[in-house]
């Protein structure tokens, strides 16, 4: 695994994780489910971003967190589990997101919009619900495809570099880049309306 | 370069995924081309629209917590199987149980009474030539009915019943009494057979001739 520098985990201290995870690996639950509180905002988020439904993140971020537990053996304890976690759970969304295109994906969305509709300027959105929010939000990714999303979702939203996201997706920078240089070019396109 | 050919830098600029040198290169033709850099506005405007969106949509979310399952379900999953098998044995040995205790207690189907067996008595002694001679005539020789084995097993629910011994009241069922028997009288004359029939309600017929 690549050594990856995730400039999204600011809310939680590597070493504090990986300290937690050597204490859950000798047997020390209280350890365990300490880490599963210090990492489980960013996981939840991630997922929630990812899925665009939090009932279908907190399944997925629940999930992590079992695997966690099943393969905590297998982890480096030296090593910062937060990598691990952001593979874990982009794994997770991806199954969760082809699943749902096969049924198919945001029927909702399609349902709604017939055509292109530009979102809302920055200003206007602090008038919005976080319903409409999400709404929204999930109309602007919808034109992305599923790797681009995450991507998008790993740049834009959680603030991972393009290095850390190649370790969490399993692929080289250069992908990274094509997928992210995609991602904000259709993003422009669906926001265009709006932004002017 | 083209426009079209930087549009795709541009998108790797507006957020800093560049190398600092095409970094340059693409400064340098915005500098110059009023269309690219509407076109790079657009873009990071976009993106912040996206984290705008994001911010307003994750309201909430951190109050949302996770089940503290994960610990427990892993020990849980474990611990399925042994406590699966313990659980299906003690069913099923339940179970066996409690068929074997019902098969028990039914009782077994069309099981036929006992058979009754009628202990008549036999004669003692019998003379060696019974023979019954009207008072001073030489009339018929009268020759007493066979008697049946001192031991006679009746056909299910009846009993044996022979004429002229004796028999004890609870050898003799209710439906022995259905049985009907005859006793045949011989004379001296061949041609002269009498036979008495006894009806099952005791009624008597009268002796007919042959």
């Amino acid at each position: 695994m690549a050594t990856v520098a995730l400039m999204g985990w600011r809310e939680t201290a590597p070493g504090t994780a990986a300290a937690l995870l050597r204490s859950a690996q000798e047997g020390d639950e209280a350890a365990f489910a300490e880490l599963v509180a210090l990492t489980e905002r960013p996981v939840l988020r991630l997922a929630a971003r990812v899925l665009d439904d939090r009932e279908d993140a907190r399944d997925a971020a629940q999930e992590v967190f079992v695997r966690l537990h099943r393969h905590l053996h297998r982890l480096d304890p030296g090593r910062d589990p937060m990598p691990w976690l952001y593979r874990v759970t982009v794994n997770l969304c991806r199954t969760a997101l082809r699943a749902r295109r096969r049924q198919p994906l945001f029927v909702e969305l399609a349902q709604e919009t017939p055509g292109r509709t530009p979102v809302q300027a920055p200003s206007q959105e602090r008038g919005l619900s976080a319903q409409d929010a999400r709404r929204l939000l999930a109309r602007a990714l919808s034109s992305l495809s599923v790797k681009e999303r995450i991507v998008v979702v790993l740049r834009e939203l959680e603030g991972l570099d393009t290095e850390a996201i190649a370790g969490v997706m399993g692929c080289r920078r250069g992908t990274v880049r094509t997928h992210l240089c995609r991602g904000r070019m259709k993003l422009r396109r669906a926001l265009e309306g709006g932004v002017r | 370069m083209s426009c079209r050919s930087f549009e795709r830098r541009i998108a790797l600029w507006v957020g800093g995924d560049l190398e600092p040198a095409r970094a340059a290169a693409v400064e340098r033709h915005l500098e110059g081309c009023a269309g690219c850099r509407d076109r790079a506005e657009t873009m990071r405007r976009s993106l912040a629209a996206l984290r705008a969106l994001d911010a307003r949509a994750c309201e909430g979310l951190d109050g949302v917590r996770l089940r503290p399952l994960a610990p427990r379900v892993g020990r849980r999953r474990r611990l399925a199987a042994p406590l699966a098998v313990a659980t299906a044995v003690t069913a099923a040995v339940l179970v066996s149980a409690v068929v074997v205790a019902l098969l028990d207690r039914r009782p077994s189907p069309a099981r036929p009474e006992p058979v009754r067996v009628a202990r008549l008595s036999a004669p003692a002694a019998r003379p060696a030539e019974p023979v019954l001679r009207r008072p001073g005539t030489g009339g018929p020789r009268v020759v007493p009915p066979p008697l049946p084995s001192p031991a006679v097993v009746a056909p299910e629910g009846v009993a044996a019943v022979a004429p002229g011994l004796d028999r004890t009241p609870e050898s003799a069922p209710a439906a022995a009494q259905a049985a009907s028997y005859t006793i045949k009288v011989l004379t001296e004359d061949p041609d002269i057979v009498i036979y008495w029939v006894v009806d099952p309600k005791g009624a008597r017929y009268e002796p007919q001739d042959t």
